[in-house]
Parts: C-alpha cells; sequence; structure tokens
C-alpha cells in the first residue's frame, strides 16, 4: 500500500480476503487510477493470490497479476503475471494487447494457432526468482509512458525493490545453496556445508522459464 | 488505507452469481472465452474476481 500511494494520487483501498489457509490482496475498485494532466486513462490493477506456509507465518505467491488496462475499452493493455503451478506458459510472463503486421505474418508462416492475437503470446520475464515486481511496473508507468505520479513515487519503488531484491536473494540461496557457498568463498567468507553435504539445487530454479 | 474482508462461503458464492448474471452468462462460457482469448471491455474485471473467487473457494 505505502508502495502505491507514495507512487500514485487518488489509490484506492488495498482489500484483504483471507479465506481459510488462502489470502487475495488487491485494489479495491477497478484499481489505481492512471491519468496524464490529470484525465483519467488507465488503470492498474495489482492483485496477489497467496497462501500461508505450513506454519502460517509466511504468504506464499500462488499468482501475482499486474493489469495496465484502458478505461476508454475497460480491458487490459498490458498484462504483467506470474503463476507458480503455470504448467505451459512460462511462470513469469507478460502479455501484450496490440496489434503487429510483421509479427502476425511471422507467426501465420509458423502456423500458430491464433496470429492475429499476440497478447496470447507469454513473453518469458526470468522465471519465479528473477521475474519483474510491482516495483518495476511502477518504474515503467511513470518513467517509459510518462503517467502522472506523486514526486515521492522514485523513494518508494527504491525502498520497495531494495527489499524484494533482498527476499529474492535468500530464496535464490535456498533453492541453490552449492552455488551461493561458492560465490560466498569466492567473497572470502568461509561457509561450511552441512554433514549431509550440499543439498542438490532445486530442478525448478535451474530449468523452469 | 487496507481493509481485511472476512467473507464466508456463502457470501463468495453469491457474489460469483451476480457477477455472472450481471454479465448474462455463466461460468463455463466465461472460461471458455477466457480460454479462447474473447474477453471483452467488463469481463475482463469480472473474470479476474471470478478466478479470485475460485481460488479462495479452493476450486
Amino acid at each position: 500500500m505505502d508502495l502505491l500511494t507514495r507512487s500514485f494520487d487518488a489509490v484506492p483501498d488495498l482489500t484483504v480476503t483471507p479465506y481459510r489457509e488462502r489470502v487475495v490482496i488487491k485494489t479495491s475498485d477497478d484499481g489505481v487510477p492512471l491519468t496524464i494532466s490529470g484525465n483519467l486513462y488507465g488503470w492498474l490493477r495489482p492483485s496477489f493470490q497467496c497462501r500461508f506456509d505450513h506454519v502460517g507465518h509466511c504468504l506464499a505467491i500462488h499468482k501475482a497479476n499486474f493489469w495496465i488496462g484502458s478505461s476508454k475499452t475497460r480491458s487490459p493493455l498490458i498484462r504483467f503475471e506470474y503463476e507458480y503451478e503455470s504448467r505451459t506458459a512460462p511462470h513469469s510472463h507478460i502479455q501484450i494487447h496490440a496489434e503487429s503486421g510483421v509479427l502476425s505474418s511471422l507467426l501465420t508462416r509458423a502456423r500458430h494457432t491464433t496470429p492475429h492475437d499476440l497478447s496470447k503470446l507469454h513473453l518469458p520475464t526470468g522465471g519465479s526468482r528473477f521475474r519483474p515486481n510491482l516495483e518495476d511496473v511502477i518504474q515503467f508507468l511513470i518513467e517509459e509512458c510518462r503517467l502522472d505520479h506523486r514526486d515521492t513515487w522514485r523513494a518508494a519503488v527504491n525502498d520497495h525493490r531494495a527489499e524484494w531484491r533482498r527476499v529474492q536473494t535468500r530464496a535464490v540461496a535456498r533453492a541453490m545453496p552449492a552455488e551461493a557457498a561458492r560465490a560466498l568463498r569466492e567473497l572470502g567468507y568461509k561457509v561450511t556445508p552441512p554433514a549431509t553435504g550440499d543439498p542438490e539445487p532445486k530442478p525448478k530454479a535451474l530449468t523452469a522459464w | 488505507m487496507t481493509k481485511t474482508d472476512f467473507p464466508t462461503r456463502e457470501r463468495m458464492e453469491d457474489r460469483r452469481s451476480e457477477i455472472l448474471a450481471d454479465l448474462g452468462i455463466s461460468v463455463e462460457e466465461l472460461v471458455r472465452r477466457a480460454e479462447e482469448g474473447e474477453l471483452v471491455g467488463d469481463e475482463w474485471l469480472a473474470w479476474a474476481e471470478i478466478e479470485e473467487l475460485g481460488y479462495l473457494l479452493g476450486e
């Protein structure tokens, strides 16, 4: 919430809805209004589907969607999506609701089933651990798309991104401990593996897209 | 501001029915339209909320 309210005006309430071990966190209404010179052109709708871990202390992300939409068509323009259990599409991906005659032509020649609909393409974005976060989307909207923003946005993005990167770095170290230990040894740390030896890296961390 | 909502299963099922009634289609039709990339306008946000409710309901 702090990230959004320090970045944009008129941020709606954040709604936290827990039910049993699951939680949905999202903005109320359509999302955060996106304006240019005060005029409404779109919305940013962050939505997180989470579940408590086995001890009920931490929320694990099942799905995180950051949709940028048009207030004119009430449809998404760009969808940044992450799904932990995705089976075919990249776990982290971007779907763009746009048109490109050249790309559609290429897809037609490749016998793609929906060459005219580029939003069906899932542009991969680094897998579970190196995926874009809400901070990146906000910076994209402000710096690249030049939307209205609050003066405090950059400090907010930096603060929250730094915390995100710390959390993700620890998660990467847990998924690939031998690699983490090797990097630390190269820096001069003394790292001792457990008695059972270096744990094997988690396959998903190595190969999932 | 952050609000916490503690819904019952019945309230979430009622909300889902209300969304579908507003759109005038069944949940199966909405799922099919989403999978086929045929959603338009308000159907997008309706689909997002239906999916979130389904997640909370463990479906």
